[in-house]
């Protein structure tokens, strides 16, 4: 009894040192898009190679030269498929 | 003790991953009704969309059909246009016609007070109460939406 009286407040310094500690981290995690949000990763200059279709022309070219393949760069669907 | 903590650190775990989501059977904050001008007794369908949605830009020609297949206008149809950019949501809403009226949730507080997983997202509003809701893209979203209705209890 005596033992658990002593151990008690440290039990809750640890247990708020850890919950502040979450709380801090969570702060650093990577906010997640939402689906309403995605206006800005839907533009022309968020594609790969940008807004110029040339410049993906030439990117793909230098990867076909020197890969000997070509392909795999685009991207398919659009929905969320929840349905 | 053990316990205690474990439940303790689960309520803290929760806290961070709960979202206030609209889910069916849920009651409309009134703020929102007012925003979205739901009329009281009359059944409400919610079309969210966006101008970089390609799907929705595709679904609301059928949802124009479908309201005039309403002729008794006895659904409300809402459209909320979630882009963040007033301009255009402007532009695609001229683009298209939309002859229903929209609340431009340029702040998106409507849409996250929804919540929906994905885009378009269709919700289903009786007495201020969301009864069902579609999301991402359906073919054909006017004979859906009769379907719905149908299953609701509500005839055209």
């Amino acid at each position: 009894m005596i033992v658990s009286k002593i151990h008690k407040p440290l039990v809750y310094k640890k247990m708020l040192l850890i919950s502040v500690s979450t709380l801090l981290l969570g702060g650093c995690a990577v906010q997640e898009v939402k689906p309403w949000q995605k206006g800005t990763l839907a533009k022309e200059t968020m594609r790969f190679g940008g807004p110029n279709p040339m410049i993906k022309k030439f990117d793909e070219h230098i990867y076909t030269s020197k890969e000997g393949t070509k392909g795999g760069g685009g991207v398919s669907g659009g929905g969320c498929g929840c349905n | 003790m053990r316990a205690r903590s474990l439940a303790f650190f689960m309520a803290l775990f929760l806290a961070g991953n709960t979202t206030n989501a609209y889910e069916i059977g849920d009651t409309i904050d009134p703020e929102i009704t007012e925003k979205l001008n739901i009329e009281h007794g009359k059944p409400a369908v919610i079309e969210f969309f966006a101008s970089w949605c390609a799907s929705c830009a595709k679904e609301i020609p059928e949802i124009h059909d479908f309201i005039r297949e309403d002729k008794k206008n006895i659904v409300q149809v809402i459209g909320v246009d979630v882009d963040e950019e007033l301009d255009d949501g402007k532009k695609f809403q001229s683009d298209l016609n939309i002859s229903f009226p929209v609340y431009d949730d340029t702040d998106q507080r409507v849409v996250e007070a929804f919540g929906p997983i994905g885009m378009p997202a269709l919700y289903y509003v009786i007495d201020n109460k969301v009864v069902r809701k579609r999301i991402g893209p359906i073919n054909h979203i006017d004979d859906q939406i009769r379907e719905d209705l149908g299953d609701l209890g509500i005839e055209l």
